[in-house]
């Protein structure tokens, strides 16, 4: 074969061409940490972390549901405890007050506190997170219950507490249910409207009516027995979304992990591949200024 | 038999003259070792009979025909690669993951859907889940303009190509007359040739040639095969022309020299025109078809299942995205209902009017529609479509990359073979230089001779 100036000419051109591509390749990888830019980098791959990206947003989203979720189940959590001590105060009146050694003014005087723990157990049943009634079933922008005791809503009807999205296909419940707590409901025939049952307490007290007060000691447990049975509901709940948490953040940890294996570069692999291609880059350069030496027009 | 002195001098003539020619075709060559194309000449020394000396030298032109076909098909092929390289690569970027990515909006834009569950009335999260819709169309209208500008832009740069193309055609035709005049005078026309060789060659990058060499040296260059560009001086001429067939862009015209002209738009395959025909007439369309889809299937499942739900003030029925008239364009005019940033108590999240405020269940819906396989004929999420979408396009840039370096490489190869044939080797024609010196010394050598041989007859 013969070889002639201009084969020798391109030739040295290409691979200067080719390893200075190589190179910049090199070093962009290098210098962004990623082997992955453009979907052309790697077609697959590139596809397969844009899948991983939409899992990560997905498992960042259900944590921030999980949180939001948190923070209002302890909000009703810390209102049923005190719920809770307040039917228990008031079942201690009342089986003082049901003695029959008390006097009407006695029982006048506890009927005031009564009423007044009353209107305590409404303002915790009108619990709010942000702008929210955590006791609100569905609308829950309005109070669950005015200021009289009265329900705003049918408690037969709207029973549910709010869902949201906590997993893949997985759906947890973030509020407390004021109708399951709070209200006497077709539903569970035993059940009372603990207001009411206060109220009830109070006529009693008033008309300085033992018997009558020993009827609600009865209603009283039931009120008690109501909201304590809402509060490990919520505990429960609670439970459910601290699983929900853990796992999110297992699983975005793990797409993430497996989102940088597909795209980030390793970096000792890209320094490794910066010195191969400097080096190659330095032997076509090296090449190259020889070829133009070597003719027989130096010897003649 | 007996030679006389006449003879003798005209022996060292015939040598001198031809070892000058040989010397200039040395140097011809050796001026030419950096010209493009050219084909190195060789010196053909032949005895004469009559005075047992040189007869004139013929220089004859290397060729390398067998290679020369293949340099073409490799140069339409490198050159259709290299044209679509520029609208790829740019759409290499726009598919390319990251924030504000068309898969980054879409799930940005769900996610806003989930967040809205928690609390369903708050307006903040309300006008949030707008805005990042209001994003995501922003993000997939852009995506389609990019795709109609490549597809413009690159039809504009045909207006070029075919000028240039018409050029080449109109100069090789002139050489072909050029070359037969010379012959026809009896010298020859290799400085023509080689001129003419490098223009068929430079018209490949163009589009798809086949040529072929007739009596007279005469060069006919065909397009695809059968229809004849340049046939002895005659050439013919492409026309673009924009047309409303074509998506009012250009359609190609062959116009032969008798006015006849023929549409040779879908026989375009190789070169830079033929490249930029297949870019605007089939891959940008296929893209911008896979967009449309994704946007009509988007608009048109969200808004049946929104429509089915109740806003804040308890109506239904209403859509989320302004409905798609149909799938041609449906990314380029895809758009939010009008004035739903003002009113984001349109949101339809709950399944009833009886907990407009405050229900949830049909933003689960909404949020359902994410893992539901509604994109792609029913065959994908829509999330797995941007990935598809993004991996197509990524095959897309790869694969005409590795046309356009598998072409260079073979051009390099088949270069260096014709190189190999025709090229010029410093070292050959020093060597060639030094050997006719000699040779041209040698005769003068036999002048020298004869002289003394003269003078020594003269002097008796």
């Amino acid at each position: 074969m013969r070889v002639t100036e201009s084969q020798l000419q391109s030739l040295a051109l290409r691979s200067l061409s080719d390893n200075r591509v190589r190179l910049l390749d090199a070093q962009e990888e290098a210098m962004t940490g990623r082997r992955i830019d453009s979907p052309s980098d790697d077609p697959t791959a590139s596809a397969r972390a844009r899948l991983l990206g939409a899992l990560q947003t997905e498992s960042e989203g259900y944590l921030s549901n999980v949180e939001y979720g948190e923070l209002r189940l302890q909000q009703a959590e810390i209102a049923l405890s005190e719920g809770t001590s307040i039917l228990v105060r008031v079942k201690e009146l009342a089986l003082a007050m049901a003695n029959e050694t008390m006097n009407a003014q006695q029982r006048a005087g506890t009927a005031t506190e009564v009423d007044e723990l009353r209107r305590s157990l409404v303002d915790l049943a009108g619990t709010k997170q942000g702008d929210e009634f955590v006791f609100a079933n569905v609308n829950s922008t309005s109070a669950p219950v005015d200021s009289n005791g009265n329900f705003t809503y049918d408690v037969d009807t709207f029973f549910d507490v709010r869902a949201v999205e906590i997993g893949p296909s997985a759906r947890g419940e973030i509020s407390a249910s004021g109708a399951h707590a709070f209200a006497q409901r077709a539903a569970n025939p035993n059940s009372v409207d603990v207001f009411q049952v206060l109220a009830d307490l109070s006529t009693a007290l008033n008309a300085n009516d033992p018997a009558a007060i020993r009827t609600e000691i009865d209603n009283i447990d039931q009120a008690h027995n109501q909201v304590v049975a809402e509060r490990s509901k919520v505990g429960i709940r609670l439970n459910r979304l601290s699983i929900a948490r853990d796992s999110a953040i297992q699983a975005r940890d793990l797409y993430v992990q497996l989102e940088s294996d597909l795209v980030d570069a390793d970096a000792s692999e890209a320094f490794t591949k910066l010195t191969l291609a400097d080096t190659a880059l330095q032997a076509s350069i090296a090449v190259a200024s020889r070829l133009q030496g070597t003719t027989l027009l130096n010897a003649l | 038999m007996t030679v006389g002195l006449v003879s003798l001098l005209q022996t060292g003539k015939s040598s001198l003259l031809s070892h000058q020619s040989g010397i200039s075709t040395a140097s011809q060559n050796l001026a030419n070792v950096n010209t493009e194309g050219f084909s190195k000449r060789d010196a053909m020394f032949q005895a004469d009979g009559r005075y047992n000396g040189l007869s004139n030298v013929e220089v004859r032109r290397r060729r390398a025909m067998f290679v020369g076909v293949n340099i073409l098909a490799q140069e339409s092929r490198k050159a259709g690669a290299e044209a679509k390289m520029t609208a790829l690569a740019s759409l290499d970027r726009v598919y390319a993951d990251g924030d504000g990515s068309l898969g980054d909006r879409l799930d940005k834009f769900f996610d806003t859907i989930r967040t809205l569950e928690t609390s369903p009335t708050d307006g903040d999260l309300r006008t949030n889940m707008v805005a990042q819709a209001q994003a995501l169309v922003d993000k997939i209208k852009a995506t389609s303009t990019e795709i109609e500008t490549q597809r413009i832009q690159s039809d504009q740069t045909l207006e070029d190509a075919v000028a240039r193309v018409n050029a080449i055609t109109a100069n090789i035709a002139a050489l072909n007359e050029q070359i037969s005049k010379i012959k026809g005078a009896g010298d020859d026309a290799y400085e023509a040739m080689d001129r003419r060789d490098n223009l068929v060659r430079e018209l490949s990058t163009f589009i798809d040639i086949t040529t072929f060499e007739g009596d007279d040296s005469q060069i006919t260059v065909l397009f695809n095969g059968a229809q004849p560009l340049v046939e002895n001086h005659v050439s013919a001429r492409l026309e673009a022309t924009l047309d409303p067939n074509y998506g009012n862009l250009r359609r190609i015209d062959l116009v032969h020299d008798s006015g006849v002209r023929h549409d040779i738009t879908l026989e375009m395959e190789g070169g830079t025109i033929g490249g930029i025909i297949e870019l605007r007439d089939d891959t940008l369309p296929t893209l911008l078809d896979q967009l449309d889809n994704f946007a009509f299937d988007l608009a048109t499942n969200f808004n049946a299942a929104h429509s089915a739900g109740f806003g804040l003030d308890g109506v239904s029925g209403r859509d989320f995205f302004g409905a798609p008239t149909g799938v041609a364009g449906a990314a380029a005019t895809l758009s939010l209902v009008a004035d739903l940033d003002n009113n984001t108590g349109w949101i339809a999240a709950s399944t009833s009017a009886v907990d407009a405020v405050g229900g949830n269940g049909n933003l689960a819906v909404l949020l359902g529609l994410e893992d539901q396989a509604l994109a792609g004929s029913n065959t994908r999420t829509f999330r797995e479509e941007i990935a598809n979408a993004m991996s197509s396009v990524g095959r897309l840039v790869q694969a005409n990359n590795v046309v356009a370096t598998e072409s260079a490489s073979e051009l390099q190869q088949l270069n260096a073979i014709r190189e190999s044939a025709t090229g010029v080797s410093i070292d050959e024609e020093m060597l060639d230089l030094t050997r006719y010196q000699r040779g041209y010394q040698a005769g003068a050598k036999i002048i020298e001779t004869t002289e003394m041989m003269y003078d020594i007859i003269l002097s008796l």
